[in-house]
């Protein structure tokens, strides 16, 4: 399996504890912080990797088989591998979770990538929106790791 | 707020707080309702702030760093860094279930990102608004502060008018 999961959450910790749970099951895992940090991340989807930033598989979280954004030692013309599924908090500085939705939403390369959105917020009018913008699922936390995982494992395209 | 709003409030907040730890296998009760500050021992605390028409405030929660390491579910050592951030976490996660159960309540808000800090001895302002709540595991002392302002008319009595409820804590959705 090779599907590339990006986590993006202003919690350095959930962000660990979403990494613990997907790299035990197989997945890849790419962090943003932040919503502008995932949108750039998502931005250099797709295109061919230069090499410094290629994952390795079969390492802890927090380990060379995480690919943080803004991080990569090659610099910001590196490409990041294409994404599969984004997890996306809605409650971030910068750019909220919303406000990616959105974003992607009106951008065509992109509106097709999956997101299943993992937050705290659970009011009706959020949830109704997040769909309206082409999310595919909608989570409040804290995530029972097999439920997140069966989310994953069915929304993740190829 | 109604006066019998306010009972209503502390129940949740109650609630809310034991379910919040439940959830990360932490068994915690409620020994009352206690002073302002926090004991000496509990020198990390995450904060965050609400803010609507009718609802507006603070919500600190406060523990020893040992706590908030054992909670974070990450293999130990826990470095410092990763206390205060899943402190700020614990906050904003017990924010959104308080949050999610006044939605139900007619009560609706937005909340800022949470914050930190550390520190010994742990000293906040006081004010006539202040809710303080204590309580325990196994091990060691739990404090949760709530700062509210309302509007005069709010009553947590009643389920809003249309019925609405909020999806709830490890509820999936999908579309």
């Amino acid at each position: 399996m090779s599907q590339h999961i990006l986590i993006v959450d202003d919690s350095a910790t959930v962000r660990a504890q979403l990494s613990t749970v997907l790299l035990g099951a197989g997945f890849l895992v790419m962090e943003a912080a932040d919503g502008v940090e995932a949108l750039e991340r998502i931005r250099r989807s797709g295109v061919s990797p230069g090499g410094d930033n290629v994952l390795r598989s079969g390492v802890s979280p927090g380990g060379d088989n995480v690919l943080r954004s803004g991080v990569s030692p090659g610099g910001d013309n590196d490409a990041s591998p294409p994404v599969s599924l984004v997890i996306l908090d809605v409650n971030m500085p910068r750019k909220n979770g919303i406000e990616v939705l959105e974003s992607l939403h009106a951008d065509p390369q992109n509106s097709s990538i999956p997101v299943l959105v993992l937050t705290t917020e659970g009011q009706p009018e959020w949830i109704a929106r997040a769909r309206e913008l082409g999310a595919k699922g909608w989570m409040v936390k804290p995530f029972r790791p097999e439920q997140l995982l069966a989310a994953a494992r069915k929304l993740a395209r190829p | 707020m109604t006066p019998e709003s306010l009972p209503i409030l502390d129940a949740l907040m109650i609630e809310v707080t034991i379910d919040l730890f439940a959830g990360y296998g932490v068994e915690v009760h409620y020994l009352g309702c206690g002073a302002s500050d926090p004991p000496e021992d509990v020198t990390v605390a995450g904060v965050i702030d609400f803010f609507g028409d009718d609802f507006r405030g603070t919500l600190l929660v406060a523990a020893t760093a040992s706590f908030f390491a054992r909670t974070s579910y990450l293999p130990p050592p826990t470095p410092h860094a990763t206390v205060l951030d899943w402190a700020g976490e614990l906050a904003n996660q017990l924010l959104g279930r308080l949050k999610n159960r006044l939605y139900g309540r007619g009560i609706t808000m937005e909340v800022s990102t949470p914050k930190s800090l550390s520190g010994a001895p742990l000293s906040t302002p006081k004010a006539n608004s202040t809710r303080a709540y204590i309580f325990r595991d196994s091990e060691q002392q739990i404090w949760v502060r709530l700062d509210v302002l309302t509007s005069d008319g709010v009553d947590l009595a009643h389920p809003r008018s249309d019925g609405g409820e909020a999806v709830h804590e490890g509820d999936l959705v999908l579309f």
